[in-house]
């Protein structure tokens, strides 16, 4: 059966999301559930750990991109991290690596450290981001 | 094939035509013009039959066999036989596919509303849509639900078990089992004349006309595939058309099979009439909304745009059949044809422009594409006529 499993790992400035199973039209519900509880508006980046994702339709892509794009609004970063297989492909083809940071572990404390940051993806320069972390 | 076999009347004169010079296909053909989808039709009779039946159908499509161990006979029958996969199918040779696919989704998506679809209108087909007025009454949300399955398929996996694209190929099978059902039942189906309605023929022919004529089609846009994923894209197509109830022997490995197919069932299909002509212009007419464009002078700009390509794709005789307006389109065509290319050049030559334009064709497909929260219903159509029905 089609099932996600989510974990949230709450950090100073900052929350990791690891998914575990699918994230497809059956799951999408469950994810935005569960990001409405628990990402704050002050939290500076968002990690999606991708490690344990082990299928995204495009409707989970969709919801990936919506969330980047509300949190742009604030100031905030999207990561996506650990994505393997049939996912890192799935983001390849979608053109995500244009538009997110991808990495292949989450940082410990949901921070990129600050030479990490870098140049803000395309996402970053439609919402008016600058490179200062 | 025997003069004993009842034959519809509206086929009789293009299958003698057609069999002059291809009769094993034409008798083929014909024979499904008079087959449905036997097990599908079982289980969405059954269906309505039974309070929990639509339960049921959520269960086995997401759970699969494992969720069915008390289910009625009809839906433990269904799903055993759609979980099984094809020797055929090799799901990593798929990738190839979905690369080229998602390359090349905008020449795709422009291929299949201005040219693909309307072909497969072209047939009998536009009978059943036609009389329901699953198009005409919805044609924006119906035209984003296609282009959300054609995404979903082309996604890593998407074929896989649980992934959303087999769900919604299964999905479509049930749909058309349902109207097939309510059709059948309806004085407005002419039986004798047309056969059965969304036949065996017309099911196999549009997945044919899907993969192989919308390779064809896309290719005078400019789109190029390596071999490679021209074999993977119609393996895709192959599946997802096997999941909607494609009979084995109506399925289509390659380009050139799926072009002879499409020829076959132009040749054996009786002239497109008016029900083909108004779903012709329904989808061009609703193609710039699916897009986003309310303003009406961008909107006919834009439906004058798709008329002349489509003529240019689909030819002068068929789009003259049709009513398209007279306004021939060769420029027009070789003009995205050639905007296609260089695009594609400057992708080759700039890698971060390639990535640029990936994201931003895979963002124009979603918004082209229907999301209901996200989520895929099952919900079948209630009754014939889509105006009386609330949206599946």
């Amino acid at each position: 059966m089609s099932a996600l499993q989510l974990e949230f790992l709450r950090h100073a400035q900052a929350v990791t999301v690891v998914l575990r199973g699918s994230l497809d039209g059956t799951t999408v519900p469950a994810f935005n559930e569960g990001v409405a509880q628990h990402v704050r508006p002050s939290d500076a980046h968002i990690v999606l750990d991708c490690r344990g994702l082990t299928f995204i339709s495009s409707a989970g892509l969709r919801e990936f991109l919506i969330l980047a794009k509300q949190v742009a609004k604030l100031k905030s970063k999207v990561i996506l991290a650990g994505a393997q297989g049939s996912v890192a492909f799935a983001l390849e083809i979608a053109g995500f690596n244009a538009l997110f940071r991808l990495v292949e572990t989450p940082p410990k404390d949901g921070l990129l450290a600050a030479e990490d940051t870098g140049r803000p993806g395309l996402l970053g320069r439609m919402f008016g981001k600058t490179g200062a972390p | 094939m025997s003069p004993a076999v009842f034959m519809p009347e509206a086929y009789r004169e293009g299958h003698a035509r057609t069999r002059a010079h291809a009769p094993e296909w034409a008798d083929r053909y014909v024979r499904h013009t008079q087959l449905g989808d036997p097990l599908a039709d079982a289980l969405v009779a059954w269906s309505r039959t039974d309070p929990q039946g639509p339960q049921w159908i959520q269960r086995g499509m997401d759970g699969g066999m494992a969720a069915l161990g008390d289910a009625p006979a009809e839906v433990k029958a269904f799903f055993a036989e759609t979980e099984v996969v094809p020797v055929w199918w090799q799901p990593h040779g798929a990738l190839p596919g979905c690369r080229g696919f998602h390359r090349h989704a905008e020449m795709f998506v422009a291929a299949f509303v201005g040219a693909v679809l309307i072909e497969g209108f072209s047939t009998l087909i536009s009978k059943s849509f036609s009389i329901t007025g699953r198009v005409m009454d919805n044609g924006v949300r119906r035209l984003k639900q296609n282009n959300r399955h054609l995404v979903e398929i082309f996604m890593p996996d998407g074929l896989q078990r649980q992934g959303d694209g087999w769900k919604l190929s299964v999905r479509i099978r049930l749909v058309h089992a349902r109207v097939r059902a309510l059709l059948s039942a309806s004085p407005e189906w002419e039986h004798g004349a047309w056969g059965v309605p969304l036949s065996s023929a017309h099911i196999g022919y549009a997945t044919a006309a899907f993969s192989g004529l919308l390779i064809k089609r896309a290719e005078s846009l400019g789109v190029r595939l390596s071999p490679e994923e021209r074999a993977s894209f119609m393996m895709i197509w192959r599946y997802s058309g096997h999941l909607m109830g494609v009979a084995p022997e109506l399925q289509c490995a390659t380009v050139e099979e799926a072009l002879a197919l499409q020829a076959v069932g132009v040749g054996c299909e009786p002239e497109p009439g008016l029900e083909s002509s108004q779903m012709a212009h329904c989808l061009i007419n609703a193609a710039p909304i699916v897009s986003g464009i309310t303003d009406v002078r961008a909107h006919r700009k834009l439906v004058r745009k798709v008329f002349r390509v489509s003529r240019a794709l689909i030819g002068d005789e068929l789009a003259d059949k049709l009513n398209y307006p007279p306004h021939a389109g060769g420029w027009a065509l070789a003009a995205l044809r050639t905007g296609h290319r260089v695009d594609q050049w400057l992708q080759a030559a700039v890698p971060s422009l390639a990535r640029r334009r990936s994201a931003s064709q895979f963002q124009l497909m979603l918004q082209l594409s229907h999301y209901d929260a996200g989520r895929i219903g099952y919900g079948l159509p209630q009754v014939l006529h889509a105006e009386n029905d609330p949206p599946a």
